[in-house]
């Protein structure tokens, strides 16, 4: 390394040692120090800056340790936070930042932050804040009797602020204003040197005493002043006044809610002025008469002595400047006065200006606000505004009194001029061009433009705003505002200005607007009509005949019943007959009565018409709603009328009656709707109801299926056996459809058992169904009936899905369903359903299924039937495609007609059916069981057998019936499934197939029977007649005899 | 029937409960006692020695009505934390929770074969519960009350229930029949008459109501208590003789059934008396307040 290269570098730090450079003495050195280039690695130490060793090795304690360098601990880098809690338990240090911070680091960060010693605080602020902690811990220390902080006011802070001190150095004491005067006072050579000059200026008087001088001499300047000052004021100076003991804000508390320096008078230079003067009139009014008299420096000094409180009191006011301008405006003599104790006002004072500056002559500037007289308020003024609407401006325009003018002839036109003249006068004109527009070339309106009537109108309209004007401000607009409130008959008379009727005059009231409305051409023709309906019975012809005046007329509805002994529905349903009558009556006579009657007529009874109430509204509205009744029973009803009792239906559920140990009174009746148990449940069905417009429940479905087995028995009644065959066909078609879109075998099962679970009861009592003749075959017939429709159902849902049209057979369904035994039943008088019931009592109605159709339904009496049937085919259908609902409305359909009629039949439910090929295993079990037993081997039938008894033993072990009703569905399926297995296969295996079901569906129709009624009989604990039961066995044996196609 | 052999003489004081006793009834043979109260527990006493036998908590909230079974093995209580309690007497474990009321339960009885328990709740139903299966849900539900049902009341035919809606309503299984009577007050404790022709029912207005069962007529009105804000307990004595019923100055009230006079009335306790529970044969009667203690009176 030369030197041409080693200028080239800048070197940091301390060069090592070369050792060879080094005498011997002073390399071991440098090897000591660990500076020798030559040491070892591994002896080589890092220092920091301190010469500290920072690094150690592992096996000497890691980065930093022990007392060598450290944190003065002799485990070095241990935490602070862990001691031995074996003695001290649990003190928790708080950790701070200072606590990881080196000791140049601390200094460091205190180096930064500034602030004012103990004994350097100025306001005493430091000194309260440390007193405050310190009570603040004392506070923590000892408990005392007064919760929460110690109030300010009591800790008074050790030492005094500095400033004090300085103050107390001067002179200050406790108890004393700070001010001028002491300012002058504290300085004793001042004081001193006015004393002397004092001397000086008086050496003139006679009463002179001699002084001492000493000290220096005041500077020129002070002259002036300095001969002010009385020679007793040091003894005065000693005696403190009250202004000097006293603080200013005890003799000027402060009264006002202003904050601080806040200054209400700030833009109103004149009350201020005002207030000032009169706040300082009574320290004021001294000065210039006083001052005037006292002829002597003397007095005037004493004076001012005396004063000189008030006005250092004055000097810490933010707006005396203007005091003193005004008072050295007044006395300019004294002036020197007040220069003496107040030298910052010099500039301002007049005597000596500033330099440059003339005093004026006179003040050209009038400091005198100019007063404004107070107003005089009127007597009758309104402190209240009043704000004009414009129907106010409008009236109050005054209009000259139009001429009296001879009211029309015609009472009708006369009523309408003044109803029109009210409701112009009422709501201005706007109305009037809107009544003009309306009805413009209308005879009836002429009025309002021209016309005979015009000033008839004209005048009437002028009495009625006068009539309003007069009123004043009566308001009606706030009472209009309230929509639920209903003007009364007689408001509204007054409103339209007419006189109220007398009592006998009310009551021709209907037979005279009965003559002023409708024309006798009309009547004539109407009744030459009317003669048409109800010929047989003249009595109704004439109330007919009545009801039509009273429709005529208006709306007036009165009960044309009364008087004649007629119930309520009987009476709807004759209103409602001669409603439809006098709606074919006015359809016939559409133009003819419209030519005849008047346009102003109708609008007139239109307007009526919305203006009464209809009677029969008024009549539905009284009849007592049996459950709106049970909802409003509450607390606070008279106590004459209690108790009262009432009785209603209620269900017990049959768990419930079986803990009670009792029979169910509803067993066997259907069971009742299930409400949901979640939320969401309650969201799917209030989805599908709100979808179908009624309520998929239980009792519905019920009535549906007795519906469609009912219906299936009229057929079968009529004796068409070959009526059959179009079933069958249909039959077999949905099977295959629901099979290939519904089939999934597990779905199935499940299915089955939920609604073996669900309905545990059999629905519906066989005994109910009517005749006992064809009884053998109603059920088959059901089945069929049931499975056309449903198949019907589905094609038309399928179809409607697909776009295809599907023709639909329509048969006729009548509805025998008893009265529907659920409590919704009974409630049935509200509205549309009680119209139709009364309307149409040769329908039955049951339930639920009835209130849903629409009333416009029922219009035509003899569709009734197909209507509701086509209805309630809606409903099947949309129900298809939901989900599992719609298969458990099936399952319930099937196990309906299942349970029923006991023994299955070829055209069971489709639901079992579909289960056919999705049973690979059972299928081919019943195969070989079909095949073996064509061979008349018994092994098979051994089985079946078995099997069958095994099943009734089962069911009649069980308590249930829905097990035994499974079960049975189950050995039915293993039949049906054997035959329709055997369709497919040849026709010699079909042949002996069919015998081998036929031979075991007679197995198990044999069993089934009794099954069926022993298990009722458990179940219901009702006594079943034998007849019955083997009456049931001769319609299954008389089935298989009129069904030769199985 | 002299007044000298009402129960009126104080035979003891039980005391154990913390804070108020809510109910207290002996069991079916009326040689033990059951409580409950406010501190969450049912506790079982032999009246007659003064003796606490057992205590069971399990309640999350107060127990407002307690149980025995008529063969006295399973208990039932229910409170504001809107469960059934199933209680096994011997064990004093819990068998079953019934969860289903939406609010607090105000009363629970338990049928003539201990299958079956009924409870009356704030929740303006009435619930039966299967002791039997092991489901929790209840077999039925009734919901024609328009308030809070506040007592219950079984026989073997029926369920009464009386509510603040001012009805008591008679459920007949057998024959599947609501019967309601209004009274016009609200309800606050039906009791039965010992030959179950009579219905007896503590009013809001200060008035003991007895209804014939049969016809739902006013039989008669019993005041002189003061009953206007607690479900206070009343009932007829085991020979049907006499009313009895607190007031809420902590007094008992004794009546005659037949004429309406009050036949006597003492101070029981210091504060609203709450429970009243009179022996099946003896004259005997317990009645718990919301001071805490249970005193027992004998004639």
């Amino acid at each position: 390394m030369d030197d041409g290269e080693e200028g080239q570098y800048v070197h940091y730090g301390q060069a090592l040692e070369r050792e060879e450079d080094l005498s011997r003495k002073k390399a071991k050195l440098a090897v000591d120090q660990g500076q020798a280039r030559r040491l070892p690695p591994w002896k080589q130490e890092v220092t920091d800056a301190e010469g500290r060793r920072r690094f150690h090795g592992a096996f000497t304690g890691g980065y930093s340790a022990g007392y060598y360098n450290t944190v003065g601990s002799k485990e070095g880098w241990a935490p602070k936070t862990f001691t031995s809690s074996r003695n001290q338990r649990a003190q928790r240090t708080q950790q701070s930042i200072d606590d990881f911070l080196d000791e140049d680091e601390l200094e460091e960060t205190k180096a930064k932050g500034l602030g004012t010693s103990a004994e350097y605080d100025t306001f005493g602020f430091t000194a309260a804040e440390v007193a405050r902690r310190n009570a603040e811990k004392e506070v923590g220390r000892r408990p005392s009797a007064i919760p929460g902080p110690v109030p300010d006011e009591i800790v008074i802070p050790a030492t005094q602020s500095i400033g004090v001190k300085l103050l107390m150095k001067m002179g200050w004491r406790r108890g004393r204003v700070v001010g001028p005067r002491h300012f002058t006072a504290v300085s004793a050579a001042r004081r001193e040197g006015r004393k002397a000059t004092m001397a000086l200026a008086s050496s003139s008087k006679s009463d002179q005493q001699p002084k001492k001088v000493y000290g220096a001499q005041l500077p020129p300047s002070f002259e002036a002043s300095g001969d002010l000052i009385a020679e007793g004021q040091d003894e005065d100076e000693e005696d403190i006044d009250l202004s000097e003991k006293i603080p200013d804000f005890v003799f000027h508390p402060k009264a006002d809610v202003y904050g601080l320096g806040f200054d209400p008078l700030k833009n109103a230079p004149e009350f201020k002025e005002l207030k000032l003067t009169r706040k300082n009139k009574d320290d004021r009014i001294w000065m210039p008469g006083r001052v005037k008299d006292s002829g002597d420096a003397f007095s005037r000094a004493r004076n001012m002595g005396s004063q000189s409180g008030v006005s250092a009191m004055d000097l810490f006011r933010d707006d005396d400047e203007e005091i003193y301008d005004t008072v050295l405006d007044v006395e300019e003599k004294d002036a020197d006065v007040i220069e003496a104790t107040k030298p910052q006002l010099r500039l301002i004072s007049n005597n000596d200006c500033i330099p440059g500056f003339q005093p004026a002559s006179s003040a050209s500037i009038q400091l005198k606000p100019a007063r404004i007289p107070q107003p005089v308020v009127p007597m009758n003024f309104d402190t209240k505004a009043t704000f004009a609407t414009s129907l106010d401006v409008e009236r109050r325009l005054s209009r000259p009194e139009p001429p009296e003018a001879p009211p029309p002839a015609d009472t009708v036109t006369r009523k309408l001029i003044d109803g029109l003249a009210t409701f112009v006068a009422r709501i201005g004109p706007r109305f009037e061009a809107l009544s003009k527009e309306k009805h413009f070339g209308n005879p009836q309106f002429s009025f309002l433009d021209t016309g005979p009537d015009h000033e008839y109108y004209i005048r009437k309209l002028w009495e009625e705003q006068r009539v309003i004007s007069e009123k004043g401000n009566e308001p009606i607009e706030p009472k209009r505002g309230g929509h639920n409130e209903k003007l009364g008959a007689d408001q509204r008379a007054l409103i339209l200005g007419e006189t109220p009727l007398p009592k006998e005059e009310k009551a021709r009231l209907p037979e005279a607007l009965a003559g002023s409305f409708t024309s006798p051409a009309t009547k004539a023709v109407d009744s030459n009509k009317m003669k048409l309906f109800f010929k047989e019975d003249p009595q109704k012809q004439a109330r007919f005949e009545k009801y039509l005046a009273e429709k005529l007329v208006g709306g007036i509805k009165r009960r044309s019943g009364e008087g004649i002994n007629m119930s309520k529905a009987q009476h709807e349903q004759e209103i409602y007959e001669f409603d439809k009558a006098l709606q074919s009556l006015e359809a016939a006579g559409a133009t003819q009565s419209s030519s005849l009657i008047p346009k102003e007529v109708t609008e007139l009874t239109a307007m009526m018409n919305s203006r009464f109430t209809s009677g029969t509204v008024e009549t539905m509205l009284l009849v007592p709603d049996s459950e709106s009744e049970i909802s409003n029973r509450i607390i606070g009803l008279p106590v004459d009328e209690c108790p009262r009792r009432e009785e209603n239906s209620w269900r017990p559920a049959s768990m419930l009656c079986k803990r009670f140990n009792l029979a169910d009174p509803f067993a066997g009746k259907p069971a009742p709707v299930t409400k949901p148990r979640s939320q969401t449940d309650f969201f799917v069905t209030s989805l599908i109801s709100s979808e179908e417009g009624t309520k998929p429940d239980g009792s519905s479905a019920v009535s549906l299926a007795s519906s469609y087995s009912a219906s299936g028995a009229d057929a079968i009644s009529k004796g068409h056996v070959e009526d059959m065959e179009p079933v069958k066909m249909i039959t077999e078609r949905p099977v295959d459809l629901y099979k290939a879109i519904f089939s999934d075998d597990d779905d199935d099962e499940d299915d089955e058992n939920e609604t073996a679970t669900e309905l545990p009861t059999p629905l519906i009592d066989g005994r109910d169904l009517g005749d006992e003749k064809v009884i053998a075959k109603q059920s088959e017939a059901a089945q069929a009936a049931l499975n056309r429709l449903a198949a019907g159902d589905f094609l038309e849902s399928l179809g409607k899905e697909l776009g295809l049209r599907v023709p639909v057979e329509k048969p006729r369904v009548e509805l025998p369903m008893k009265q529907g035994s659920n409590r919704h039943g009974s409630n049935h008088g509200s509205g549309v359903a009680g119209k139709s019931e009364a309307t149409v009592p040769s329908v039955p109605h049951t339930g639920t299924s009835w209130s849903g159709a629409p009333l416009k339904n029922y219009m035509n009496a003899t569709d009734i039937e197909i209507v509701e049937k086509v209805d309630q085919r809606d409903k099947v259908s949309r129900w298809a495609p939901i989900g599992d609902d719609s298969g458990r409305v099936h399952l319930r359909l099937n196990e309906l007609t299942s349970t029923d009629k006991g023994p299955p039949d070829s055209t069971a439910s489709m639901r079992v059916n579909k289960n056919v090929e999705a049973e690979p295993v059972s299928h081919k079990r019943t195969k070989a069981s079909s095949r073996s037993s064509g061979s008349t081997s018994d092994s098979d039938s051994e089985f079946e057998d078995e099997k069958s008894k095994r099943d009734s033993k089962r069911s009649r072990t069980h308590d249930s019936h829905s097990d035994g009703d499974s079960d049975r569905r189950k050995s039915k399926r293993r039949s049906r499934k054997s035959r329709t297995d055997s369709d497919r296969g040849s026709d010699s295996d079909k042949r002996r197939s069919r015998r081998h079901s036929k031979k075991s569906r007679r197995k198990t129709e044999e069993k089934e029977p009794k099954r069926h009624h022993k298990s009722r009989h458990e179940k219901h604990g009702r006594k079943e007649d034998e007849k019955d039961a083997s009456k049931k066995r001769r319609r299954h044996k008389d089935k298989q005899k009129t069904s030769p196609e199985y | 029937m002299a007044t000298g052999k009402l129960p009126s003489k104080e035979a003891g004081v039980l005391r154990g409960h913390e804070g108020a006793v809510l109910a207290v009834r002996f069991n079916s043979d009326g040689n033990y006692c059951l409580s409950c109260g406010k501190d969450r527990s049912l506790r079982l006493w032999n009246p007659y020695k003064l003796l606490p036998i057992k205590s069971y908590s399990g309640h999350a909230r107060e127990v407002r009505d307690v149980a025995v079974s008529k063969d006295n093995a399973k208990l039932s209580s229910c409170g504001g934390d809107r469960q059934l309690f199933y209680w096994d007497v011997s064990t004093g474990r819990i068998i079953r929770k019934f969860r289903g009321h939406d609010s607090e339960v105000n009363s629970v009885k338990f049928n003539e074969y201990g299958a079956a328990i009924v409870s009356g709740g704030y929740d303006k139903t009435v619930r039966a519960w299967d002791c039997r299966s092991h489901s929790i849900e209840p077999i039925q539900k009734i919901d024609t009350f328009a308030d809070s049902v506040t007592s219950v009341v079984l026989t073997s035919t029926e369920i009464i229930a009386g509510s603040v809606d001012g009805t008591i309503r008679t459920f007949d299984i057998r024959v599947g029949r609501e019967v309601v009577d209004t009274l016009g007050q609200s309800v606050t404790c039906i009791s039965l008459s010992n030959d179950g022709n009579c219905l007896l029912a503590g009013c809001l207005d200060s008035n003991l109501r007895l209804l014939d069962r049969s016809s739902g007529e006013l039989l008669q009105q019993y005041q002189g208590h003061t009953n206007k804000s607690y479900k206070m307990d009343s009932c007829l004595t085991n020979d049907d003789a006499h009313i009895v019923g607190g007031s809420e100055d902590g007094r008992i009230f004794f009546w005659d059934l037949v004429d309406p006079a009050l036949v006597s009335s003492f101070k029981a306790h210091t504060s609203v008396i709450t429970g009243i529970s009179y022996h099946p044969k003896d004259s005997c009667m317990l009645t718990s307040s919301v001071d805490g203690t249970i005193r027992v009176w004998k004639s």
